[in-house]
């Protein structure tokens, strides 16, 4: 298999794309072939990556034009599964020489600024949970709260996000404006309304509806659709909306 | 040679590591009104606190009210085959309550009894259901709580920073030197205080759990700069790792699976672990069921990887849908659908029991110096139950914050050699500039092999002296020949290795030196040909002498409460 991998040195735009011949085998994951061009071919090609399992949300980047981790993607099996993702410019605009049936075409995560190869820059993603507060103010307290069974499975799918900003880079939204927060961090002023232990519910959700969050969201839903961690943020946002 | 430029930058404690342990210090010594900056080698959230599954021990009694704090420590000194030390072992048992609170005022979401109350499951070698738990995720739901707390936090933290070097000044700790990853600028921070929370080295190791970051830089630093480590050889193989496919080798199936009740088969179908520890069967010590297992395989009864089967097909689908989700997902990437099908596991390079030796306060034998989670040794003793790791990285993460911060407010900031930076600085880029050598990845590959066959599960003298051997030839002839390809300074992962191996090699060393000390069997450290005679009561403590070689000394465990059989 021929893996077709985007480079930026100086970070930016890509600049190029370089070809590498990957050896196979079942079971082997795109991030199993970066490590091979790393390791035998080329030390320059820079990637994140840490916990090899769809656990640290380090190894987010666009495979064949869809947003995936790395690690969970086998290769043998990336020209048979497709996300039906709604298109905007990054998930369609291909380069030229692209020959889908035979290469992977391996790209950096859209929506962020590149900072080297198919490393981008997560300052935007995390800024966005640090404007809207995401944290839960705690109490001074020496016992524990009570939750009951049933209120922490409203909040389940939604405490699953591993930040790897699939969803923002799966987003139309996000490539059209600049301001939008995106996803997961909407997803996570949710998770904190909901949870029964929050003293002040209010504030996340008011955080959410401004302008720059939830009124935004065109529901396109291309974020339940890539989440490689079954947290439907689309989901989330449509409630927050009503 | 010209001065290589460097940023110098000021603070009163600054934390190396941002996992569990780190971010724990962190939110702690920044409630003191100081400038805390904590710096990763990674994303911030990434560490392999996340990778922690099965969960958090702490003697709640939510399940069995019978359940209290002496039980949780005779429990832990018992599985730690008495070597831990005692003092060390009353902190975690006495605060892991207070802790796990402070998570829940963080966020974190734990699963719970239908009163409502943190629910708790049956781990290995515990008296009670002690573990609390988020699913078969909770590493990772703890370290989302933590990244969330830090934001509300005035830590400054800076990510992709990599640590290289303690410089210390009059024997105390004055600056620690780091290269900016994302940029290739070198840093050099000039703390007042410092917290080491590195993590552990299973990347020393061919086949582990390990993130691929944990090699062991704390180690490495912490013994360069003359710290004492301790028990050093006590290496946890957990005992069930993936065997297939390839790229997943290693990778964690949690001990939930049998706390759970998940059972292991050999290739005859017979439930061994019947032969061997029959009163406890799966949920005999981790090092117990790591031997069990080899021994069925190194006698031919194996399964066709190399492991063993583990089943839970007799349990309710929906029990497995809830309690062991990520498993389920694991094990689909390889195509197992673990509800109908046995998974194949074998030994994995898991949890270094040994590390930087602490005093009650969470300080290094280098003044200023703390060090938090598994980066430190002497809590776990010859071997650490499941659960008790992340208990750790809360208790004493927060124990060092908070002294670090003590620390930092009634010491001066001292001085700082810049002839020794400048030499580190230039050692450093003497890896990008050598015309000749060997490249990372080699190296790497040969390090990992040789202690995966030489220092692992089974050991002898013969092994255990060819490693140290070898050890020390890589030390002498590899280290200082690192050759990067690739000169750019960005992102470059070659130069990341090359840095990291350095300190992979001096813990690999310890590891070894102090295994082929060690004569008789205890804990993890299991010999072949065990001298009977060496009851193996005792702790290796080693540091770089006045010479520059490596000394080994034993010293006696300390005792507080249970005495030593």
């Amino acid at each position: 298999m021929l893996f077709r991998v985007a480079r930026s040195r100086e970070g930016g735009k890509i600049t190029h794309y370089d070809l590498y011949k990957i050896q196979e085998k079942k079971g082997m994951t795109i991030l199993d072939g970066l490590f091979q061009i790393q390791d035998r071919m080329d030390p320059s090609l820079a990637f994140r990556y840490s916990c090899r399992g769809a656990v640290c949300g380090s190894c987010a980047m666009l495979i064949d034009k869809e947003p995936r981790l790395a690690c969970r993607t086998q290769i043998l099996a990336v020209k048979d599964e497709a996300l039906k993702l709604k298109p905007f410019p990054p998930l369609t605009d291909a380069p030229p020489g692209w020959d889908k049936k035979t290469e992977i075409l391996i790209e950096p995560l859209p929506n962020l600024p590149i900072l080297k190869d198919l490393v981008v820059d997560m300052t935007k993603f995390y800024k966005s949970l640090e404007d809207l507060k995401l944290w839960m103010e705690p109490l001074e307290s020496k016992h524990p709260r009570l939750q009951s069974p049933d209120e922490r499975e409203v909040i389940r799918r939604y405490v699953n996000c591993i930040m790897c900003a699939i969803c923002y880079g799966s987003c139309p939204v996000n490539f059209e404006n600049e301001e939008y927060v995106g996803p997961a961090a909407l997803a996570k002023a949710f998770r904190f309304e909901q949870d029964s232990r929050t003293t002040d519910p209010e504030r996340y959700g008011e955080a959410a509806r401004k302008s720059n969050g939830a009124p935004l969201c065109d529901l396109v839903m291309n974020c339940v659709k890539a989440c490689p961690k079954g947290v439907a943020p689309g989901g989330a946002i449509r409630k927050l909306k009503q | 040679m010209d001065e290589l430029p460097y940023k110098t930058i000021l603070c009163d404690v600054l934390i190396i590591g941002a996992g569990g342990a780190g971010c724990r210090a962190a939110i702690e010594a920044s409630k003191h009104n100081l400038d805390v900056i904590m710096i990763s080698k990674e994303l911030v959230g990434k560490a392999h606190t996340a990778m922690a599954e099965g969960g958090y021990n702490v003697s709640l009694g939510n399940v069995d009210p019978e359940d209290d704090v002496d039980t949780h420590f005779k429990d832990t000194i018992v599985g730690g085959n008495y070597l831990n030390n005692q003092e060390l072992v009353q902190i975690l048992v006495e605060n892991a309550s207070e802790r796990i609170f402070d998570l829940e005022e963080f966020g974190a979401v734990f699963d719970r009894t239908p009163e409502g109350k943190i629910a708790q499951r049956t781990f290995g070698k515990q008296s009670w259901r002690r573990t609390a738990y988020a699913s078969d995720r909770t590493g990772s739901e703890i370290m989302v709580t933590l990244t969330e707390a830090i934001r509300k936090t005035s830590v400054r933290v800076f990510d992709e920073v990599f640590a290289t070097r303690l410089v210390l000044n009059d024997g105390k700790i004055s600056a620690v030197t780091a290269v900016d990853l994302k940029y290739g600028d070198y840093i050099l921070f000039r703390p007042k205080a410092v917290v080491m929370a590195t993590g552990g080295a299973g990347r020393i190791y061919k086949v582990t759990s390990n993130a691929q970051l944990d090699v062991g830089d704390g180690y490495g630093m912490a013994y360069e700069a003359g710290a004492e480590l301790i028990d050093m050889e006590m290496i946890q193989f957990h005992p069930t790792g993936m065997c297939a496919p390839k790229s997943a080798v290693g990778r964690l199936v949690t001990e939930a699976v049998r706390g759970e009740g998940g059972i292991l088969l050999n290739n005859k179908g017979e439930r061994f672990m019947n032969k061997y520890y029959p009163a406890v069967m799966e949920l005999a010590g981790r090092d117990q069921v790591a031997r069990s297992i080899m021994t069925e395989v190194l006698e031919g009864r194996g399964s066709p990887n190399g492991g063993a089967y583990l089943s839970i097909a007799h349990i309710p689908h929906q029990i497995i849908e809830f309690r062991l989700e990520s498993m389920i997902e694991q094990f689909e990437d390889a195509g197992v659908d673990i509800r109908n099908e046995p998974m194949e596991v074998s030994p994995t390079a898991h949890h270094f029991m040994g590390g930087i030796k602490i005093d009650t306060n969470a300080q290094s034998t280098i003044p200023g110096v703390f060090a938090a989670g598994e980066c430190t040794g002497g809590v776990h003793g010859g071997n650490r139950l499941g659960g008790n790791a992340l208990a750790d990285t809360q208790v004493f993460g927060a124990l060092s914050g908070e002294n670090a911060a003590k620390y930092a407010k009634t010491n001066e900031r001292p001085g700082v050699n810049r002839d020794e930076v400048q030499k580190e600085f230039a050692h450093l880029e003497a890896m990008l500039t050598r015309k000749e050598g060997i490249s990372p990845s080699d190296a790497r590959d040969e390090l990992t092999t040789l202690m995966w066959e030489k220092v692992q599960i089974f050991r002898n003298e013969k092994d255990l002296a060819y490693a140290v051997k070898e050890l020390r030839r890589i030390e002498k002839e590899v280290v200082p020949n690192i050759k990067v390809d690739v000169k750019e300074k960005r992102f470059n992962p070659g130069w990341h290795q090359a840095m990291e191996f350095e300190h992979m090699v001096k813990t690999a060393r310890m590891v070894a030196e102090a295994a082929l000390m060690r004569k008789g069997s205890r804990g993890a450290h299991y010999r072949v040909d065990a001298d009977p005679n060496d009851k193996g009561y005792y702790n290796i403590i080693i540091r770089k002498g006045k010479d520059g070689e490596m000394e080994l000394r034993k010293d006696d465990v300390v005792v507080t409460k249970v005495e030593l059989p």
